[in-house]
């Protein structure tokens, strides 16, 4: 299962992704010559197929952005989970402690449940 | 060098940068496949990954076809070979329709933003409160947005009413402007939501190239272009939709004002059109002129919805204040009847019209 580090740099590279998509876009305005077809029947299909892939890559990028929102999430997710076994690993150790300086059939209370993972997907790192 | 030549070389520095272009997309489907099978996220990621595929093989074949139209105008002898020019013609013919089979099969972006949104939801909710924020944005740029926009199934366009209702406004504006030019016109980028958008974007330290790019030259003239392409797509699927309708005074007597609606909304496109080529102020006031006419017809064609609303609202503050019933109905029948009196006004003043829409939309009286 991923860790909270996984998720970080994969919203990394997403971001990275969108970056590239932007260069892509500026690079098509660019490079695509209007003039270069113009006055010939070709024009209209030059036209539509820039205004297609403008579109495509624009909305190609927000996924990529909301992807990497979604891995900004689950990495902060992992994180929270990652605190609550820190947490709950100094509580066993201190359970341990005590039940080692016990006397036998002295009650020393129930030993402090692990935390459940708060969706399938959460790993510890 | 002559301008066939140079015009050559221009095609072929074209294909040249698409096929450097061609591996962005590529590389990026590679980074989202990877980072999908990384983090488990594979049925969220796919139709972005699909996206890029399509975006990256529609990059490919327009570089094949500026490159084939590069290479066929070299070899085209008509002097020596006559035949040859029926060659190369089919040979660009061939690449030319791929791509239009490429583009009608394409992954449409609102489709694929519909994917894409179905395949976080599950997503969202599993990360919490702050990942409603990816449903949220997907719902809006899929459901929302259209609903608004269309007025859903075959209500009131509210959206496209708001929009020519500013379109028609800054036009006016533009018209009675001391210091018209062609860079002035109106267009997205220089309007209300435009100038705040560019201002918005150049807080962001990675985006603020693109807002100031808005409020350039070069955002402007692709706005420009942008709304010739738009209103050529309107007019031109207008004007086919009221083919279907056959005969116009059967399809009139059918369909009444929204028939009349639908010839306005076609005329209406047509002149932003000719006035987003040739600004003037006689392009620019036949697009005021269609835009009434057309605005004034869909109220009209919408009445009995909008008395209908009307009503409604007027029962819900009416039951909640408790007053008397009757005093409701008679209120509604005047609203109504205000509304259809503007409705009628406004038509009135949109049929006296018509014939100055006519010359106006007439090619000859453009230039």
């Amino acid at each position: 299962m991923p860790t909270a580090t996984d998720f970080d740099a994969a919203a990394r590279d997403l971001d990275a992704a969108v970056e590239r998509l932007q260069s892509f876009t500026w690079g098509l305005v660019r490079t695509v010559d209007p003039a270069a077809m113009s006055g010939s029947s070709l024009t209209a299909l030059v036209d539509r197929s820039v205004e297609t892939l403008l579109t495509e890559t624009a909305a190609a990028g927000t996924q990529c952005a909301l992807l990497a929102t979604l891995c900004r999430q689950r990495a902060e997710i992992c994180r929270r989970y990652d605190s609550l076994w820190v947490g709950y690993e100094s509580r066993i150790a201190e359970f341990h402690r005590i039940a080692a300086m016990a006397s036998p059939g002295e009650y020393v209370g129930s030993p402090p449940m692990p935390p459940s993972p708060p969706a399938p997907w959460v790993d510890r790192s | 060098m002559t301008t066939h030549e140079v015009r050559t070389d221009a095609a072929r520095a074209v294909a040249g940068g698409l096929a450097m272009l061609a591996w962005n997309p590529i590389d990026n489907a590679t980074v989202v496949r990877t980072v999908a099978r990384r983090t488990h996220l594979i049925a969220e990621a796919d139709a972005t990954a699909i996206l890029l595929d399509s975006i990256a093989a529609t990059t490919r074949s327009l570089e094949h076809l500026f490159r084939t139209t590069a290479d066929e105008a070299e070899s085209v002898d008509l002097l020596a070979d006559p035949a040859s020019l029926t060659t190369s013609l089919s040979a660009i013919t061939g690449v030319a329709r791929r791509l239009e089979g490429l583009l009608g099969d394409d992954v449409d972006a609102f489709s694929a933003t519909e994917a894409f949104n179905t395949a976080t939801r599950g997503s969202a909710a599993d990360a919490g409160g702050g990942a409603g924020g990816v449903d949220a944005v997907g719902g809006f740029l899929v459901g929302d947005l259209a609903n608004v926009w269309s007025g859903g199934g075959d209500g009131l366009p509210v959206g496209p009413l708001i929009a020519g209702g500013i379109r028609i406004g800054r036009s006016t504006a533009w018209i009675a402007a001391p210091a018209r030019s062609p860079s002035t016109i109106p267009l997205f980028n220089n309007g209300g939501a435009g100038v705040r958008l560019a201002s918005l974007l150049q807080r962001s330290d990675q985006l603020a190239p693109v807002g100031r790019w808005m409020q350039g030259p070069a955002g402007t003239a692709l706005f420009r272009r942008a709304g010739i392409v738009g209103g050529v797509y309107g007019t031109v699927t207008g004007g086919w939709e009221l083919a279907q309708h056959g005969n116009p005074v059967d399809a009139y007597r059918e369909h009444g004002a929204g028939y009349v609606a639908d010839v306005a909304g076609t005329a209406f496109s047509a002149s932003t059109t000719v006035f987003l080529l040739a600004p003037t102020p006689a392009t620019a006031t036949a697009g005021v002129v269609t835009g009434v006419v057309w605005a004034g017809a869909e109220v009209w064609d919408h009445r009995d919805d909008i008395m209908e609303w009307t009503s409604e609202q007027w029962d819900r503050v009416v039951d909640g204040a408790g007053a008397a019933w009757d005093l409701g109905t008679s209120a509604v029948s005047t609203s109504a009847g205000a509304i259809s009196d503007t409705a009628s006004s406004a038509w009135d003043t949109g049929t006296d019209v018509v014939g100055a829409v006519g010359s106006a939309i007439d090619p000859r009286s453009w230039f």
